[in-house]
């Protein structure tokens, strides 16, 4: 075992040692366990599995402030953060890299409280269809990946954990989805449409994975290595623009499907909309930003000419997900549904800040997509927690007057919708807002740089007018009569209000003191676009 | 000192909020934070402006600290000045008499159909007064942005308050949405600046205004404005404030006194070296403002609701202080409209919380229920009289000094040539006709004549006026607001013996004062002696059709309907239908392909040994001979 932290302080390198490695293994292990010990009960297994929820968040924590200060140029320019780095297929030149920057300290965290939330949840809120120990343990299966994922510097390495996210999602979906689906034109509903969402999943992500991985093979065979650092480092160079652009083209289509970019965003609706409370808060939360970060760390760095050249597809791509996905939620039926649409919007911003290839719009794409893991994960839970209650997601079914009827499950649905619209004073403003400063100078969008902004700032005036939609047919309104009034529903239990809070309080300090964030990723995006050639400051 | 109270201005009523909502396990408590909030804000109000008189102003208060865009950083600071304190008092004490009168004007908890809501209410009003001290505040634009939009959001709480109502709740979305669309402008204008300027602090574009290039600067001037006319209800974005009446009546008091439609108009007076480096912004302003000005009055004549009429005139009212800024040729000249401002503050609150008195005691906002109060309720009309007399613009009221000021700051600026002084002279003088007139016109439905005969109290209106044990007595937390509130509203000219520094460029003249109190009384004397030639009412000597035209407002709300609200619906519509038949058509497209290909496939697999040595076979010739003919 090599040891080869870039940092100078002991303290760093003794965490990098061992820290990054438990990071990442404690869930897997601790899924593993789950899996294996059958004689487990569902009350135990989902505690271990939330206790090893709390000790890889608190990890994550301690992983962040090793890696800090942030003020180094971060990893992609070889100093700043913390990384742990042992041989493993030597034939290939593969080396087990694990890193934590600027870049992925923000999304690690975020995975590991959301992992926390989720099992956690678990605990009180049990799934219809039972066998929460084996819930739980997909749950960490997923938490463990996107972890991996998250702080892979080895190409193959992030292939891999890209790849372990997708199958305990699959079961997820397949098996503790929502098989109350309604029958519709084009799906037979109930198991039927539970099938089919989860296959859909699979099938589309690993299309996108395979096309990825083509990409990246591309880039390894021509650069001789896998290495993230070194592939960063170099910049492209030594790629000629033809193998540029197709390596571009491959990796951003294949991380396109995950982000999601329109129109390949067919499999989230159904996804997000069958799977379980938390599966869809780990979908929002986790999986999209897989995509995203990858473009970050996978796409930008390494074949930042490419991905200049294909610029202005990828954010009007990212700009029609931000206008097409606002309209389609605005009559849309099923609230479950339109959450999982507003994330297509939501994730059109971070591709139009990424497509940008500006410092300000790459902190933009950065800030939305912690932005939209908090706020998005929030509005699942919370309208999770309505359609336990109604068992429905159907706008109509739930009826009006959430406010007085269940006031603080109400009251934490209107906050969702406020953060969700962007609200200034809210983390979700920031990521907007930078995203659309980035693009409207942005000379890789070219001649699309004005038109684009002013579209997508467009569309945060049409988040307000579908989020204001689902608040005036079920928040506001008068209590309803008739067999919904008769029927007895509890408020949010105190320990759904404990799960939500801690994304109530991140989404208002983010909203608040922006540099939290921004500071952190501030240093490594100017990295990542001065190596590359981007506009220097 | 300075810094301690501009920061504590800002967050002491959001700290009410957040204990309010939290912290309350009682109604009491709830008041208690609402009350305790608003005085301590009020203190640290007085303070600030003591301070910024004796000290001078700080434009650099840290705040929020400082945030890394990757290139250039946010400073998300305050400021205090002459300006922001001034304004800063006014907001307080009006939100200080808005919270006491809520606390009579909720009463109760209300019935399971329209509860009073009296917790979520306060601690929004809580937040609504914060975010517009923000706005007074802020020393940076996004900044500035945030407290605009969580205005934004208050007022569309809070105008959605009895949302049991599907007119509040219509009312709420428009107000939010409409306004919002005007706030693009504000965000577009950052962006400009940002990419232009390389910076949104506003002590920095004030420095740097005469420095910035031509289209950066007009692109960023013109943009505001659109965010300016959808916060301060200026045509063609002023739809949402008529309807905001759905509102409780002290938010209307709130919204329209001193927060919101101010921020507009602060905003201008804030910015305005921007917008005197910007050809041609301020003389848009003048346009949206005389437009709005006549217009609005116009429409408030011929009103059937007190509460509508109200709204009505806080357009014009605000138009004419968007005009006293807009005529403005040098930055120090911001005094007219500013004066305006917070002397409107004072009676558009007195007269709002008197019209709430008015619709307690008569449990409705129409006209036809009203009437004769003079006798039943002296001492209310004494002061509904006071401050329609103010907004008449009657000499000696705080009202008449501040609209001369603004007559004057336009004649002055109109002798130094240019079409659009001219223009705000000539409108706001027929504006001041029509406002007496229709201030008259409403002393002398609600106060004057018979009382109605069998008024029908529904007892719904707001949902209040339920559980008072005898309606016609008005409890002291709604009466002393009342009393605070007309200080200023009679004794505001005395300002200008000594005034702040940023009211120094207010004077008036005497043959302006002289034809403008002319006109005004005109007007008054007009509609007061209409009841005793006959008609009760001097609106309807107006033809039918023309009083239904301008009491909707010139139909403009069709106007919208039909060029934004039912194309969008459409759009949305057939996006949907995009979304299931065309985009989801291809994995459907997908998957059918695949069936279809291994059906098909799968007919070459038919069970028989010959049939798949035939295929072999086959093979090998066809490799052999690509063999043969490739080498």
């Amino acid at each position: 075992m090599t040891l080869d932290s870039g940092s100078l302080a002991w303290a760093d390198s003794l965490a990098g040692s061992w820290l990054l490695p438990t990071l990442v293994g404690l869930p897997l292990a601790v899924a593993l366990v789950l899996l294996l010990v059958p004689r487990l009960g569902d009350d135990a297994a989902t505690r271990i599995a939330t206790g090893a929820a709390a000790v890889t968040l608190v990890l994550a924590v301690l992983g962040g402030l090793a890696a800090a200060p942030f003020d180094g140029a971060g990893i992609a320019a070889g100093n700043g953060g913390i990384s742990v780095s042992w041989t493993w297929i030597e034939a290939l030149g593969v080396r087990f890299h694990l890193g934590m920057d600027g870049v992925s300290t923000p999304l690690v965290v975020l995975t590991a409280l959301l992992g926390l939330l989720v099992t956690g949840h678990l605990v009180r809120v049990r799934p219809e269809a039972g066998r929460a120990r084996s819930l739980a343990a997909c749950y960490l299966t997923v938490v463990g990946g996107a972890l991996a994922t998250f702080t892979a510097l080895d190409v193959i390495v992030f292939f891999l954990a890209f790849e372990i996210v997708l199958i305990p999602m699959w079961f997820i979906i397949a098996v503790w989805g929502d098989d109350h689906q309604p029958v519709t034109r084009y799906s037979a509903g109930g198991d039927a449409a539970r099938r089919e969402a989860a296959n859909r999943f699979i099938l589309y992500t690993a299309v996108g994975s395979a096309v990825m991985l083509l990409g990246l093979l591309l880039v390894a065979l021509r650069t001789r290595t896998t290495d993230l650092v070194t592939l960063a480092h170099d910049a492209g160079h030594g790629l000629g623009g033809g193998v540029q652009t197709t390596a571009a083209v491959l990796i951003v289509a294949g991380l396109a499907v995950k982000a999601p970019a329109f129109p390949l965003h067919t499999w989230l609706p159904p996804a997000h909309t069958t799977a379980p409370t938390g599966g869809s808060v780990l979908l929002a939360g986790v999986l999209l930003k897989m995509g995203t970060y990858g473009l970050v760390r996978l796409a930008v760095p390494v074949v930042p000419d490419g991905v200049r050249t294909i610029a202005p597809v990828l954010g009007a791509l990212g700009v029609a997900g931000i206008l097409w996905a606002g309209l389609a939620c605005f009559v849309e039926r099923d609230l479950k549904r339109l959450i999982a649409l507003s994330s297509v919007a939501h994730m059109g911003f971070v591709l139009l800040g990424i497509a940008s290839m500006t410092p300000r719009g790459l902190q933009g794409a950065l800030f939305a997509n912690v932005a939209h893991g908090l706020i998005t994960g929030l509005l699942f839970l919370v309208v999770g927690g309505v359609k336990d209650r109604h068992h429905s997601a159907d706008l109509a079914t739930i009826g009006t007057g959430l406010r007085d009827r269940l006031p603080r499950l109400g009251w934490l649905l209107a906050f969702g919708a406020i953060a969700g619209l962007g609200l200034p004073g809210l983390a979700g403003f920031w990521g907007e807002l930078l995203t659309v400063i980035g693009a409207w100078d942005s000379t890789a969008l070219a001649g699309l740089a004005k038109p684009l902004t002013v579209a997508a700032a467009v569309g945060t005036a049409i988040a307000a007018v579908y989020l204001l939609r689902v608040l005036r047919l079920v928040w506001h309104g008068p209590r309803p009569t008739g067999a919904q009034a008769d029927r007895f529903m509890g408020d949010a239990t105190p320990h759904e209000v404990v799960v939500a809070a801690p994304l109530v309080v991140f989404t208002v300090a983010l909203g608040l003191l922006p540099w939290l964030l921004l500071d952190m990723t501030g240093p490594a995006v100017r990295a990542l676009l001065v190596i590359s050639g981007g506009n220097a400051p | 000192m300075t810094a301690a109270a501009a920061m504590l201005t800002v967050v002491l009523p959001a700290v009410a909020a957040v204990l309010g909502l939290l912290l309350s396990p009682s109604r009491a408590a709830a008041r208690g934070w609402a009350i305790l909030g608003s005085l301590a804000m009020v203190v640290s109000a007085l303070v600030e402006l003591v301070a910024v008189v004796a000290d001078g102003p700080m434009e650099r208060i840290g705040f929020l600290g400082r945030a890394d865009l990757g290139v250039g950083t946010l400073q998300l600071d305050l400021r205090a000045d002459t300006l922001s304190a001034t304004v800063a008092v006014a907001v307080a004490v009006v939100a200080a008499c808005v919270q006491l009168y809520s606390t009579a004007y909720l009463h109760g908890e209300g019935t399971p159909e329209a509860p009073t809501r009296y917790r979520a209410y306060a601690a929004t009003v809580s937040m609504f007064t914060a975010a517009m001290m923000l706005v007074v505040h802020a020393d940076d634009l996004v900044l500035l942005l945030v407290g605009w939009e969580v205005m934004g959001i208050c007022s569309y709480l809070l105008v959605g308050h009895h949302s049991e109502r599907a007119t509040a709740r219509a009312a709420a979305v428009k107000a939010f949405l409409v306004t919002r669309v005007g706030d693009l402008g504000v965000l577009m204008a950052v962006v400009v600046l940002m990419t232009g300027a390389g910076t949104t602090s506003i002590r920095l574009l004030l420095q740097r205004a005469h420095e910035l290039s031509g289209p950066t600067v007009t692109a960023a001037a013109v943009l505001l404005l659109a965010g300016v006319a959808g916060k301060s209800a200026q045509f063609p974005l002023h739809t949402w404030l008529p309807d905001a009446m759905e509102g409780p009546t002290p938010v209307s008091a709130l919204i329209h006194a001193a927060t919101m439609v101010a921020a507009g108009v602060y905003l201008v007076a804030r910015l305005l070296p921007l917008f005197l480096a910007a050809h041609g912004a301020l003389q848009v302003a003048a346009v949206m403002a005389s437009i709005t000005m006549l217009g609005a009055a116009l429409a408030a004549l011929a009103q059937d609701d007190l509460k509508r009429l109200l709204a009505w005139s806080t357009v014009s009212q605000v138009a004419y202080m968007l005009a006293g800024v807009a005529v403005a040729e040098n930055a120090g000249e911001t005094g007219a409209g500013v004066y305006h401002l917070l002397s409107h503050a004072g009676f558009k609150a007195l007269l709002f919380l008197c019209a709430g008195c008015v619709t307690h005691l008569v449990g409705s906002t129409l006209f036809k229920d009203m009437g004769g109060m003079r006798r039943t309720q002296p001492a209310l009309m004494l002061l509904f009289g006071l401050g329609l007399a103010a907004l008449a613009g009657i000499p000696p009221l705080g009202g008449f000094w501040s609209k001369e000021g603004v007559l004057t700051a336009a004649e002055d600026a109109a002798a130094h040539g240019g079409w659009a002084p001219n223009m705000v002279v000539a409108c706001a003088l027929v504006t001041t006709l029509i406002t007496g007139l229709y201030a008259g016109r409403a002393f002398a439905l609600v106060a004057l004549g018979a009382e109605p005969s069998a008024v029908e109290a529904d007892g719904h209106v707001d949902g209040h006026a339920d559980a008072h044990a005898d309606p016609h007595v008005l409890p002291w937390q709604m009466t002393v607001p009342l009393w605070v509130l007309a200080v200023p509203t009679v004794l505001f000219g005395l300002v200008l013996i000594k005034p702040p520094a940023v009211l120094e460029s207010v004077h008036v003249a005497p043959w302006t004062a002289f034809t403008g109190s002319v006109f005004a009384l005109g007007g008054v004397g007009w509609a007061l002696t209409a009841p005793r030639l006959g008609a009760r009412d001097v609106a309807d000597a107006m033809p039918v059709a023309v009083r239904a035209f301008l009491r909707a407002g010139y139909r403009l709300d069709d106007v919208q309907n039909a060029l934004v609200v039912r194309p969008y619906q459409a759009l949305a519509r057939a996006v949907s239908v995009g979304e299931r038949d065309g985009v989801e058509a291809l994995p459907r497209g997908t998957a059918a392909l695949a069936g279809w290909a291994g059906r098909t496939l799968r007919r070459a697999e038919t069970g028989l040994a010959t049939g798949y040595l035939t295929w072999v076979v086959l093979g090998a010739v066809v490799v052999g001979v690509a063999g043969v003919v490739l080498s």
